[in-house]
Parts: structure tokens; sequence; C-alpha cells
């Protein structure tokens, strides 16, 4: 059941997928392109009932990683989207136009990170306090912080 | 009447974390809700950064003093998948038992903390009372009442021998009668009918927008449960059901927490009667490079964790994602329009228990000016379960 759950998927989202790995049954990886995301997004959501587990922000040294975590609940898989943000223009579509529970972890990666979410109504502090000093992004390597 | 902001936190030693809820209320009505949390950042993903494997399990484990081993589990299970670690079997069914027995002492907390807030203070004694007895069997199988540290990548620390399957199975004994107590006392008694049917409803689309987790999604008929889904440790060797009910409210959520006591009952007891014997450590040396996911179900909901391993000894990047942090923006769905005396409970309802109302203030919103005391809301609270008691007796 799993396995052919997962060739829908595949198949539902194949013009989008740029890289695709299965490390084991239950987890799949796929890299999609930064313009992709609302629609992936939208089709796991909306059409596929995935279920948002939260977001990964991540500074590879190189540019920015988000990862999106999604559950298939009652098919044991867990589908984790993974697109890359250039240094340069970290800006991104916000997933909060879907659903609210994007809401929280896009201020939290914003704050951390300096990615920007278009469309997220309020990217207020979540977790620093709101006198943190501007520019300074805690979770970005050290190098890139100087 | 002029619009009042009741500011409720952000600190209080009954709170699991430090957050703070900004109600702005008219008259009796409660208009909006602010949520602010991060009082208490400790920077645990960048900490891990700098542990290695084995220390990082011991230092989740001071993330939550309640679900303490919930976050260890959940980050040697990431760990497990990233480094293809296989579990002795025995190990894996010591995990269960211990994540279910702090499923019961972390339910019958919230039980108490529920009657404390609602003016039940014997329910709140007692159910703590009961609770000793759980807190009895970490000490004596773990050596310690919280953060056991029984949870390490490719098994489980410590073995539980056969005195210890007795004692287990003994005081689990001593646990049914209470529970049965507490499922009477909480679920026959028409004034908690009275007072928490119909309130604080969260419907299955509100838990969907807000993504809400555990019994807060259980409760309103979305049957969610990673246990079940993703069988991790012997969830899949024994049998137990999920209870979901479908009504979404404050007491569907009570009804939830109070049956599942008894779904983790049975499945320790399952557990400890097919225990396999064996090794309880694989004792894995590598970790290789890539990604690694693991989540369990806490007594709150599913718990996250995610890794990205480069082959040393640490990971690279560690995200962690807790139940609450999906269940606590469902307040701003479930406490709007209900009144003021209605709110310490529907916050308390998905369990963050920060509706801990000593450290709160009610200011009048146009001259600053406090016109509450520090237990304004546990009074209003109280006075309600009183007042219906005297309606109900008539």
């Amino acid at each position: 059941m799993n396995e052919d759950f997962k060739k829908i998927i595949l198949s539902k989202l194949n013009e989008f997928i740029k890289t695709y790995d299965s490390p084991s049954l239950n987890r799949g990886y796929i890299e999609i392109d930064l313009k992709d995301l609302i629609n992936v997004v939208d089709l796991l959501y909306n059409s596929l009932s995935a279920r948002f587990i939260t977001a990964t922000g991540f500074d590879n040294s190189k540019e920015f990683e988000i990862f999106y975590h999604f559950s298939f609940d009652s098919s044991n898989y867990v589908l984790t989207l993974k697109v890359v943000i250039p240094y340069e223009n970290p800006v991104i579509q916000s997933l909060s136009t879907l659903f609210d529970a994007a809401l929280w972890i896009e201020r939290e990666i914003h704050e951390f990170f300096g990615i920007n979410f278009i469309g997220h109504p309020d990217l207020a502090h979540l977790l620093l306090p709101e006198e943190w000093e501007e520019g300074n992004y805690p979770y970005r390597r050290e190098e890139r912080n100087a | 009447m002029p619009e009042k902001i009741i500011p409720i936190g952000p600190f209080h030693p009954l709170q699991e974390e430090p957050e703070f809820f900004k109600l702005v209320v008219d008259g009796e009505r409660v208009k909006d809700i602010e949520i602010d949390i991060g009082y208490n950042h400790r920077g645990i993903e960048k900490l891990a950064e700098g542990k290695t494997y084995d220390q990082i399990a011991f230092l989740v484990e001071r993330i939550c003093g309640i679900c303490s081993t919930s976050h260890p589990l959940a980050f040697v299970q990431a760990v497990e998948d990233a480094g293809k670690i296989e579990v002795p079997p025995r190990a894996l069914y010591i995990r269960s038992i211990i994540a279910e027995l702090e499923r019961i002492h972390s339910h019958l907390l919230w039980l108490g903390l529920a009657g404390h807030f609602l003016g039940y203070n014997t329910l709140f004694m007692w159910s703590w009372k009961y609770r000793e007895i759980v807190l009895d069997i970490f000490e004596e199988i773990t050596g310690n009442r919280n953060n056991y540290a029984m949870m390490k990548v490719g098994g489980v620390r410590r073995d539980i021998t056969d005195e210890g399957r007795d004692f287990i199975l003994d005081s689990l004994k001593k646990l049914l009668p209470a529970l049965d107590m507490f499922k009477g006392a909480a679920l026959d008694d028409p004034v908690l009918h009275a007072r928490l049917k119909g309130v604080g409803i969260l419907t299955k689309e509100d838990i969907m927008n807000y993504n809400a987790l555990g019994p807060t999604a259980r409760a309103s008929g979305v049957s969610i449960d990673v246990r079940k889904d993703e069988p991790y440790a012997a969830y899949d060797k024994v049998s137990w059901n999920i209870i979901t009910t479908k009504n979404g409210d404050v007491f569907d959520k009570a009804v939830v927490r109070i049956l599942e006591m008894y779904e983790s009952v049975n499945i320790i007891t399952q557990c400890l009667e097919s225990l396999p014997e064996g090794e309880i450590d694989s004792k894995p040396t590598e970790v290789k490079p890539g990604y690694g996911i693991g989540h369990v179900e806490a007594p709150r909901g599913e718990c996250f964790h995610f890794i990205i391993s480069d082959g040393t000894n640490s990971p690279i990047r560690h995200k962690i994602r807790a139940p609450s942090y999906m269940n606590v923006p469902t307040n701003k769905k479930a406490v709007i329009g209900e009144t003021v005396a209605d709110a310490t409970i529907i916050l308390a309802a998905v369990d963050p228990c920060y509706c801990c109302t000593e450290r709160m203030v009610v200011i009048d919103a146009k001259n600053n000016k406090q016109i509450g005391d520090a237990n304004y809301l546990l009074t209003l609270s109280r006075e309600k379960t009183k007042k219906l008691e005297k309606e109900l007796k008539r």
C-alpha cells in the first residue's frame, strides 16, 4: 500500500521534481525549485491531504536550504521538500496563505536566518526578544555573520 | 463597556513553558487573543550542533520536565533513521513501557491541574497522589522520578529486571481502581458536563488548518497517532486502540486523556508479559552522512526531530518541533467568543498548563489601571463552577 501511494505522489509531483531520494520505506526527500513551492505544497496539502509537520532552516555555508516536512499519516510516509535559497536574495513565498500552521515557523526562520517570506502577515520576532539587534541572525554560519 | 486587556503569563513555576497571553475582553466575552512565546528560548538546537550524539540524548531530555522521555526517544529514532541502526527487540519493548508510563503520569498531572482551575481541588490532590505510583515505578526501574536517561542511540541504558517487572505490574494493579475513580468523578459529574461541554470547540477544519496534534486533534475526531501511523518501539507488537471523540470541546479532551490512560496500562502490561530476552543495546559506532527523521507520540501529540549528519559524531543541524508549537496557536480559534471565566480551562485544555493565573493582572485598557488581583481568573472560573453546582441542586 505504501509503495502504491508513493507512486501516486511521485506521478502527481513529477513535473516539479529536481532530485528524489528515498533512503527507507517511510521517508522521501524531494528537491524542488523555489518558484514551484506554493504549487507543490498546495497539491500536497489540498489534493493529497498531507499534514504539515514543520520546516527546518539550514545554512550550508554556500546557500540557505529550507526543508518542509509533510506527513501522510494513514500511509505511514514522511515526505520532505527541500528548496535552495540563494544567499544574495533570501526571499521565498509564505505558506501561511495555505494554512495557519506555517505562521510561527516562518517567523522563527525569519529571525534566525534572515529569510523573508512573501505574503506572511507579520514577521515579528517569535523566540528572540523584541530589542534584538537588527541584521544579527544567530543561526547563520559564523563567517557569514561577520 | 470599553475593551479590557487581560495579560496572562509569562512565567510561573507550574507552567511547562513560559508563555504570554493577552486577552482582549469586552465585558464577559473574549474578543481577541495575542500569544507571545520565546521567554525562555534556550537555543537547544544550536547547542546540539556542538555536542556528540550520546550527549544530545541527555540535552534534549531537559527540554521538558514532564514529557522528558519523548524528546530523547524522537532524537534517537532520528539518528537511527539516518544511520540505519538496528535496535534489539528487548530495548524496543522497554522504550514502549517507559513512554507509556510517562503518558499516564502526564495525563494525571493535566487532570489534576484541570480540576484545580475548575475549583475541584479534591480531584487535584487525588490525581497527583496517584501519580506518585507512576513516579515510584520510574524511581525503581530508572533511578529517577523524572529525566530517566533511558534512551540511547541503538537501545536503552538500563534493563528491566524480573523484580522490576513484578513491581510495575503490582503498582499498576493499585493504579487501576484510581483510574476508575477518576473516570467516575470526572465524566459522570453533572456539574462538569454543564461546565465543559460545548466550551472551546475546535472543529475538524480547525485541526487541519493549524495541523494540531495529539489529544487536541483526537478530541475533534481526527484520528492521528504516531504510535499507530508509524509504529515505533513495540507498538505494533501489542493490541490497543486509538481513543477519538467527535465534539472537540474541553470535555472531550478530558475524555480522550482519561481513556488513554487505560490504553497505556494495557500496553505496558502486554509489553511486560511478552518482554523478549536478549541484549538491550546494539552499540552502534558510526552514523552515516544523510538525513534522519524521528517522531513519537508524546502525551501532547507528535514530537518531531530532524537531523542532518555529515558522518562525524555530531549533527550539523538538529531541528526540534514539540507538539505544543502546533497546539498552542489553536487557542486563537478556541478561546475567541467564549467568556473570561471559561478562558482558563480552554487555554489549559491543550495541556500546556499556562493558565496558571498567579502571575496575571487585569488592567483597564483605557487608563492602564489594575482592576483585578492575581487570582482574578482562577476565582472567576471557580465561581462559575459553584454557580452551576447550585443551579443543578435546585
